[in-house]
């Protein structure tokens, strides 16, 4: 009688199957000692690692995970091996992972130009992008990822500060599926090149431009009316050119809004704050508007009674909002969780309007108001809710709510 | 800083800790409540309190006080946030005042 090997009878889709049932990581690893086919097969299964190798580890690695579809290269901000993630380690990437989907390159600050044209020549695949902080980059290595990567949806740029206008025009030609754009700190980018952006790319869902001093109106009006149905989150933070008409065409044409930052732009007054909050009164969920000197009362209060699900709000040093802008919330139940109220002019009789209406608060900030302190609240009988944190003095670590 | 020696460094007053390189001062021009300060383009070795909005004679500030980081005294204050735009320059600089640090040896 002829034994058979049951090795030889069972195909590479039922040994994956059975590779699938095992939800150890352990187990994984054992399948791959079997033999050279199941190491393969066990290798190939892989979609995701996160590593710290130089280039003869990387080649090594490439050539066992081949369809990779996520990388994590990311380094810390002081940078914790040298020389880190260099341009020739990125050319070994872009030839060794031909399925890669999510590159995230954060803080390599070694790398260049030269890494870019590398990864736009390999990875036609690439969908997310993560090059924030890598600030020797300019417009010539990443107009080379969007010439070659033209199913990019995610792209994070943050503290690239040689990006222009022109990158933002080679994305609106090459790449029209993105849906997130980070270009916090990219200074030199300004309404004609976000213009052009939006030109070509219509799905975009969030758009980080906090920052970028030279954008003003006109730009933010092309983003709300080419993006109006996917826009959610818009990061305006310090673009003080940016005033009342880009409220007012975000109101107009920006119905799915969810989250919006525009904290330090201080042109802006009620009558836009008002209409964006008719406007977006069921999407808005997360308003940052610190450093809003022009906001008053009316506008504060329309914003509270009319965006019901509002989690999360920071009206910091908007000087002329005073308690009246708390009064009059009738029974409503404020959804909020994170309010930042240093507002010099708000005392514990606001605060204690807004904690009655506020039942699910997880973080109160008033540090930098001068009427409101732990002792005045305490007198006053204030009731803060259950798993509440309240900063009163600024010693508690800041919250990345927006 | 791989390049300590052969620069013009500054320390910490109290306990010679070093704290800020000459090459690196932008402004000679600062007013602190002990006298003159300068502003640096960065400072090793120091240590951030909390970040608060104040309103200093050029304007509304986020800032944050430095301390020394192995002494923990008072050395000056970090400017995180400018609310005009001629202040913008000053955002993630130091000003370090001049009663509180001494030459390290030039």
């Amino acid at each position: 009688m002829d034994f058979v090997c049951i090795n030889d009878m069972l195909r590479d889709d039922e040994l994956r199957s059975i590779l699938s049932r095992l939800d150890n990581d352990k187990d994984k690893e054992r399948f791959g000692l079997v033999c050279k086919r199941w190491l393969y097969l066990q290798s190939t299964e892989r979609k995701k690692l996160s590593i710290r190798a130089g280039p003869h580890m990387l080649r090594k690695i490439a050539a066992r995970f081949s369809r990779l579809v996520e990388l994590d290269l990311s380094q810390s901000v002081s940078r914790s091996f040298y020389p880190g993630v260099t341009d020739s380690d990125l050319a070994v990437i872009a030839d060794g992972f031909k399925s890669l989907k999510v590159l995230n390159l954060q803080n390599c600050k070694g790398i260049a130009d030269t890494g870019m044209v590398s990864i736009g020549c390999g990875l036609s695949s690439l969908q997310s992008l993560d090059v924030s902080y890598c600030r020797k980059l300019t417009d010539k290595g990443l107009s080379a990822v969007a010439e070659g990567c033209h199913d990019l949806r995610s792209l994070h740029l943050a503290g690239c500060r040689f990006v222009t206008d022109g990158l933002l025009q080679a994305i609106s030609k090459n790449c029209c599926n993105l849906e997130e754009l980070v270009l916090q700190g990219c200074t030199n980018i300004s309404d004609v090149g976000i213009t052009d952006l939006v030109n070509g790319c219509r799905n975009i869902t969030f758009l980080d431009i906090n920052k970028c001093s030279n954008i003003g109106d006109t730009g933010i009006f092309s983003v709300s009316k080419a993006c109006s149905a996917s826009l959610k989150t818009l990061k305006l933070l310090d673009c003080y050119k940016v005033g009342d008409e880009s409220l007012f065409s975000l109101a107009e044409f920006c119905k799915n809004l969810e989250t919006l930052v525009i904290g330090g732009c201080r042109d802006i007054s009620d009558e836009s704050l008002k209409s964006l909050a008719a406007a977006c009164k069921s999407s808005l969920k997360k308003l940052r508007m610190d450093w809003c000197l022009n906001i008053s009362d009316s506008s504060m209060s329309c914003i509270l009674t009319q965006c019901r699900n509002l989690e999360a709000l920071d009206i910091g040093c908007c000087e002329q909002v005073t308690d009246a802008a708390f009064e009059g919330l009738g029974e409503i139940e404020l959804s909020l969780k994170f309010l930042m109220v240093n507002c010099p002019k708000v005392t514990v009789a606001g605060i204690g309007m807004l904690l009655d209406r506020c039942t699910s608060l997880e973080y109160l900030d008033v540090r930098s108001c001068p009427h409101v302190t732990k002792v005045g609240c305490e007198e006053a009988g204030l009731q803060f809710p259950q798993c509440c944190k309240v900063n009163f003095l600024g010693s508690l670590n800041e919250m990345d709510v927006f | 800083m791989a390049d300590l020696v052969g620069n013009r460094m500054y320390s910490c007053y109290k306990c010679r800790n070093l704290v800020s390189r000459h090459d690196d001062i932008v402004s000679k021009g600062f007013q602190a409540t002990s006298g003159r300060a300068f502003l640096f383009s960065h400072a090793i070795n120091i240590v951030e309190g909390p970040k608060e909005n104040r309103h200093l004679i050029t304007g509304l500030h986020t800032v944050a006080d430095v301390f020394c980081s192995d002494c923990g005294e008072t050395l000056g204050w970090k400017y995180e946030r400018a609310y005009d735009e001629s202040q913008k320059y000053k955002e993630g600089k130091v000003v370090l005042e001049n009663f509180k640090i001494v030459k390290e040896n030039w």
